[in-house]
């Protein structure tokens, strides 16, 4: 008899928990539609390749630009971009206005430069090495 | 299975390529790389004065422009360079003729004084010899030079007028 009892209880809570999903409709069939929304984040990912350069100075005093190599960048959203360079023997004889590209970039290969220098007149002549620092940031961030 | 294998084998190497340069959602891409700047060597030479003209009256007998025997150079310039700098003299007589010796010598001028730079006193330099000049920095801020030329004629040189031309020719220490 109990375990009569416990068939018939399951029976009836099973029948209540199908209860929404359930379309008794005309004989012969129903149609049934659910909606729903789902959010699929795709996030920003990014291929990139610095390839530093050679560059010659050939002569003291201002100087416009400088290529100091190229950054190649593959991303599936623009990325911000900022550039900062330790020029080790350079520094001190040689003062930097700006650098290029900073900002926000699509894809492409982009020279990377220093821009508006001025080249002090007893800078020795030598081959420095100059440390150029890229940071990549994405544009799209959830 | 040898299949699967090789699929697997493919997956890791192009995982193992891609490492260095790939980077996936909220990324903060650091990339840095060492480029070589080159400073070439630059000169700047400013010719100061020269003298046109030289009287030789006697023979066997030296004519020397130099700031000792009668404060004249035949060439005086100021220079300016990132580097050591050398520099070749070289001359040649019109009409040509081996009867009229001709020597040179380099001085600096440090404040108000001339000092003897190539070669040692008492020696004088033939054309086509060279000298090197140190760094301009090294000479403080005062990079004067005077060319020294020392005439002597043989017994047999024909009275007249001869035309000397000179060349000074300023070549780098730093080439890369």
């Amino acid at each position: 008899m109990k375990r009569l009892l416990v068939l018939a209880l399951v029976v009836v809570f099973g029948a209540l928990l199908l209860a929404g999903a359930m379309f008794p409709g005309r004989p012969g069939g129903f149609n049934a539609v659910l909606t729903g929304d789902a959010t699929i984040r795709v996030h920003q990912w990014l291929d990139a390749t610095f390839t530093p350069g050679e560059a010659d100075i050939l002569d003291y005093g201002p100087l416009a630009e400088l290529v100091l190599g190229s950054l190649a960048i593959d991303s599936n959203a623009p990325v911000n971009i900022a550039i900062s360079a330790n020029w080790n023997g350079l520094a001190g004889w040689v003062s930097v206005g700006g650098y290029y590209p900073v900002g926000t970039f699509g894809d492409g290969t982009y020279p990377v430069k220093a821009l508006n220098l001025n080249v002090n007149k007893d800078t020795p002549a030598a081959s420095y090495t100059v440390r150029v620092t890229i940071t990549i940031t994405p544009t799209v961030v959830f | 299975m040898r299949k699967i294998l090789l699929v697997l084998l493919i997956c890791s190497v192009g995982v193992l390529m891609m490492a260095g340069a790939a980077y996936t959602g909220n990324f903060n891409a650091n990339l840095q790389g060492d480029s070589q700047v080159r400073v070439h060597q630059w000169l700047d030479v400013v010719l100061v004065e020269r003298t046109n003209l030289v009287n030789i009256f006697n023979y066997e007998t030296d004519y020397i422009q130099s700031p000792i025997t009668n404060n004249e150079m035949a060439f005086i310039f100021v220079y300016e360079s990132n580097a050591a700098v050398n520099l070749t003299v070289e001359y040649s007589l019109n009409p040509a003729t081996d009867l009229l010796d001709v020597k040179w010598s380099l001085w600096r001028r440090i404040g108000f004084n001339w000092i003897r730079h190539y070669p040692a006193l008492p020696n004088w330099a033939n054309s086509g010899e060279t000298t090197q000049l140190p760094h301009s920095l090294a000479l403080g801020t005062e990079h004067w030079l005077g060319l020294s030329m020392k005439f002597n004629a043989s017994k047999d040189l024909p009275a007249g007028t001869y035309k000397i031309t000179y060349t000074l020719t300023f070549t780098p220490t730093v080439i890369f």
